[in-house]
Parts: C-alpha cells; structure tokens; sequence
C-alpha cells in the first residue's frame, strides 16, 4: 500500500492512499455494499458509506502506475475548492466518483461507473482513498473489513499482466494508433509505450476539454 | 520582479529549477510531481511469503529531494523492508530486473516532469492577459494530445494547470537536434538545458549567434499565428545573415558533442536522423497540425535501446502550433524550418535537402502538395 502526502494542496484533500489487491473474490458483495450505503438513510447511512468511502477502480483499466497518479493528480488539480469554501468543487457527488468521471474518456457518469468502476467480475481492483492526511494502518483496517483480496505492490501495475489491453482499447478508442504503429513496425512493448502516452495526455487535458 | 504562479503550481514551481527563460514562458525542470510514498504493508497479509534478496526492488525509488512528510511517519523502516510482499521467487526478481532494463521509464512516480509557466505579461490588460494565456495553454495541451493519439512522438502531457498557466510535461532524456549538430557558439554550454520547451527559441538563437534579441517581433506573435510565423521568418532572415560560427564541416560533420557520439556509437548517420525528422514532420503534418516553431532546438532525439531505429525524433514546444488550412500553412513551416537550419548550421544546407527530401514524406499524404507551395515561399522571400 502506497500513501502520498502531497503539501501543496488543500489539506482536506492532499493525501492519496492507493492499494491494488488482486484475486478478488467478493466483487460482487463489495458492489452490493456500495448501493446499499448510497441508498441509505440517516445516521446509518453515513456509517456505511464511511465504510466504503473509497474509489473502487478496476484495475483491468488501468495501464500503469503513471496512468492512475496523472489522473489522481489532475482530479485533484481541477477540483480545488473556492475560495469561500472548503470541500472539493465537483460535478459529481464527491472526489472519488469524479476519480472515476476523469479516467473516462467521456463525460458520462454511467459510462464510467461501467467501464471504470467495480463489477461484479472484477477480480483485480485499485482502492483509492483521496482526503486529508492519516495512518496507512487505519485505511488499510478500513480496506481489509471491505475486500477480500490479495494486496499487492503497485510496481504489478506497470508489468502489464493486469491490463486488458482489448477492453482499454475500445474504451479510450485507440486501436486506430494501435494499428497505426504497428504497420510502422514497432514492437509489442513500444506499441504499449507509446499506448500509454496517448492515455496519459488525454487525462491529463480531459478537464480543458 | 519573479512571477509565481497561484494555487499547487506555485510549490511545484518553487521545487524545481529554472531551465529557461524565454518572452512567453518559464520553463523549469522538476524531479516529480508527487513527493516520494510512505509504502505500508500489513504484517499479517496474506501476501508475506518474500524472500529477503528481492524485497529492495519493490521499494519505490526515492527523489532525492527529502522528503517533507518524514515526522508523520510513524511507521518502522525495518518492519516496513521486512514486511514487504510477496509473489518474489528468484526468477521472479531476476524477471523484474529484465524488465527494469528495457523500460526506460520504469518508475514513473518519480518522473522527471518539465514545467512551462506562462507568466503574467504586464504589458497586456490583464483581462486579455489571462484569457490569452489560458487559451495558449489549452492549445498546445490539445495539440500534444491529438498527436500523441496520432502516433507522432511528442512529450506526454502530465499536468495541466489552465488557472495559474502551467503545463507539466514529459521530460525527453535526449538531446536536441541542434546539440547533435553543433548548432551554435555555445552549444556546449546549454548542454542538458537543451530540453526546453519555452517560446523564445528565436531569442536564444540570436543570443547565440551575437545578435540584438528579437523581442519586437516576439511581441507580434500576440496577433493571429500567421502573423506569428511571418515574424518569425524575418527574425531567422535577419539573423541568418550574421552567422559566422560553426561547428561543423562540410558534409563529414563533426561529432564532437555528447550526443553526437552517443548517437554515433549507435550507428546513426546524420543522413539517417535528417530523413527521420523529416519522417516525424510528415506524421504532424498529415494530422493537419502545425507547428508553427520548427527549429533544430525543438527537436529531440531519444535512444530507445535495442528497438526499432534505435531512437527517436521527438517534437517539442508546440506553443505556436495550430491547425494547417492551406498547403501554404505547411510550406511556411518547412520554410521556418530551413531558415532555423541555415542560420543555426551554416552549410548545412545538404542536410536541410535530406529533412524535406519527398521520399522522407512518403507515408504522408502531404507530399504530392506541399513541395510546390514551398517552392513559392522559397521564390517569394529572395
């Protein structure tokens, strides 16, 4: 599990706790649990989705650790709070699920709740945490009650196994370059390489655009 | 009087250092945008099955700014090492190792990120200023993106700012072209600040070459991007005529600079490289972009071991770039483009002829029209 502390952001918003856990095995509950605490009312409501307050990302999504942290980062960067105010301004309901609105390429929350969210299918899954400054021991606790699941280090991001770069295509509408460089005679990995670049920029404009 | 930036940017700035100083923009050099992680790892996870030997691998690599967060960290280094996960048999490490080797940017959390601030300019109303600065920023970013989409080797973008206007950028580990070349007096004394992406390119190019700076016909750029670049010519023009350093000889071409050699021991010719520039610019210009800088500084060449061609042309600083309508829009290109080469490499004329050579074209459709407006251009201007 990796914590960052970032000093130049509000403090409500500067620290990034990310865990990716792999052989998932209770995808679907975990799902079933967020519905539940979104539909929930009262002071129980907020018990539960203080439980799973976190961005459950699928991480079959995701084409490395640099693609997860450039949009993390400019989530952030571009939900920076008003002068008057002290909570994140975001167009959806708080900074994880606008987490999930900047990984997709469009602006379509359903879009990126399928394609970037939990499934019931997930089996490898990237749990973010986004708010002020605390232990890595408590978010994981809080992170262990919820999913079952092997913790792993980030770096598996970046070895390419998890990726499914048949789905990751299609969602960010890239088989035209894949096709591109490969007639130019690039190899595997520089295809990848360079794949990974054309996600990154687009986040990285995706709140200019 | 320093600018700085508003909001998270201006940290950011203030961590890194100052790379160049042009009429538009800042440009800096920052060793990452995050600050190094605190790595926790549960005792009592199911994925503690490690071997000592490969644990240090899986550490994070550490900038070697320290750390400012070191007194929250209640955590034990030796519990943190020895708790470490999982999955790391010795083939495992040794798989891991291989890979490290081939990809050139392998941890990314500690990126080496350039940072172009376009500060304040007090000579506009300020209102006009920062509308202008925000719709600069915004072009270029989209122009990085839409050729990164494309396939056209360009910087990633990685921080985008529009409020303070600042643009985090990849870093190309590389040299410029005109390192490669020998391009001016003091070529060797820019050395690795060559990565730049400022705007004043022309600026630095008459510093180098002893003549008056060009700020007026900077300052003209502030009016449509045509107008832009037929200032530029005038400043390559005027500059052109002054030359009188060169590093090079005739056709031979001296490799006496670290890039040089380093592209040498690879085996790439300078006939070689023009042909890929001229490659690289046939990919832009078939996306209908241009460039609107073209100089040998904004054009960096990146070994990438052991795959392909051994390296890369990769374009930098599209802050003049914009969509091309006519054909004339890419001539003016490729004209700015032969006086940068003219006036920064004296007699390299042969080597310009290998950039704009059709055949480097080829996969474009640019090629059947481009070359006869060029020819006008050329005609025009003499």
């Amino acid at each position: 599990m990796e914590s960052y502390t970032m000093p130049n952001f509000p403090e409500s918003m500067n620290t990034i706790h990310l865990a990716l856990l792999r052989n998932v095995t209770n995808s679907p509950k975990i799902r079933r649990r967020l519905i539940e605490a979104s539909k929930a009312m009262g002071e129980v409501g907020d018990k539960l989705r203080e439980e799973v307050d976190f961005a459950f990302l699928e991480a079959s999504m995701l084409v490395s650790r640099q693609h997860l942290l450039i949009a993390i980062l400019n989530t952030l960067l571009s939900s920076l709070p008003s002068p008057d105010s002290s909570s994140p301004r975001t167009s959806t309901h708080n900074l994880h699920s606008e987490l999930l609105l900047h990984l997709s390429p469009n602006n379509n929350i359903t879009d990126s709740l399928r394609h970037h969210g939990l499934s019931d299918h997930t089996t490898s899954l990237l749990v973010v945490r986004l708010g002020s400054p605390g232990p890595s021991k408590e978010i994981w606790n809080k992170i262990e009650h919820v999913v079952r699941g092997q913790l792993v280090s980030l770096d598996e991001l970046d070895r390419g196994e998890i990726a499914d770069w048949h789905r990751v295509d299609k969602v960010y509408k890239l088989k035209e370059l894949d096709t591109t460089l490969r007639k130019r005679g690039l190899d595997h990995g520089e295809v990848i390489e360079k794949k990974r670049g054309a996600i990154i920029s687009s986040l990285a404009i995706k709140h200019i655009t | 009087m320093t600018w700085t930036p508003a909001g998270p940017s201006n940290y950011l700035i203030s961590q890194s250092r100052l790379i160049k100083q042009g009429a538009e923009a800042r440009v800096y050099l920052l060793s990452s945008l995050l600050p190094s992680p605190r790595v926790y790892w549960p005792s009592d996870s199911q994925a503690s099955d490690q071997t000592s030997s490969s644990q240090t691998l899986s550490l994070p690599k550490h900038s070697d700014r320290p750390s400012p967060f070191v007194d929250e960290v209640a955590y034990n280094t030796n519990h943190l090492i020895s708790a470490l996960p999982s999955s790391n048999t010795s083939t495992n490490s040794s798989e891991r190792s291989k890979h490290k080797q081939t990809s050139h940017d392998e941890g990314k959390a500690t990126q080496e990120v350039i940072l172009k601030y376009r500060f304040p300019k007090t000579y506009r109303h300020p209102i006009l200023d920062a509308s202008l600065t925000r719709s600069r920023l915004a072009a270029e970013a989209r122009a990085l993106t839409r050729c990164a989409k494309a396939g056209v080797n360009v910087p990633q973008v990685l921080w985008v700012d529009e409020k303070a206007g600042v643009l985090g950028l990849e870093r190309i580990k590389g040299w410029s072209v005109r390192e490669i070349l020998g391009g001016g007096a003091e070529g060797e004394l820019e050395g690795d600040e060559e990565e730049e992406l400022g705007n004043g390119e022309e600026v630095s190019v008459s510093d180098q070459i002893g003549v008056a700076p060009e700020s007026p016909s900077r300052t003209s750029t502030e009016g449509t991007s045509r107008e832009g670049e037929d200032a530029r010519m005038t400043g390559s023009r005027s500059t052109e005529s002054t030359t009188g350093v060169t590093a090079m000889t005739e056709s031979g071409a001296e490799w006496e600079n670290e890039g040089a050699e380093a592209l040498r021991k690879a085996g790439i010719t300078i006939e070689g490289l023009m042909e890929s520039i001229g490659r690289e610019l046939g990919r832009l210009h078939a996306l209908g972009t241009v460039h609107g800088d073209l100089t040998t500084s904004n054009m960096m060449v990146r070994l990438t071991p052991g795959r392909g061609e051994q390296y890369e042309v990769v374009l930098i600083d599209f802050g003049l770039s914009s969509g091309g309508t006519y054909a004339e829009h890419y001539a003016v290109d490729l004209y700015v483009l032969e006086r940068a080469f003219l006036s920064t490499h004296p007699s390299s004329e042969s080597l310009y002829a290998g950039v704009s050579d059709p055949s480097s074209f080829n996969s474009s459709p640019i090629s059947t029209y481009q070359i006869s407006p060029l020819l006008t251009i050329t005609f025009r201007s003499d």
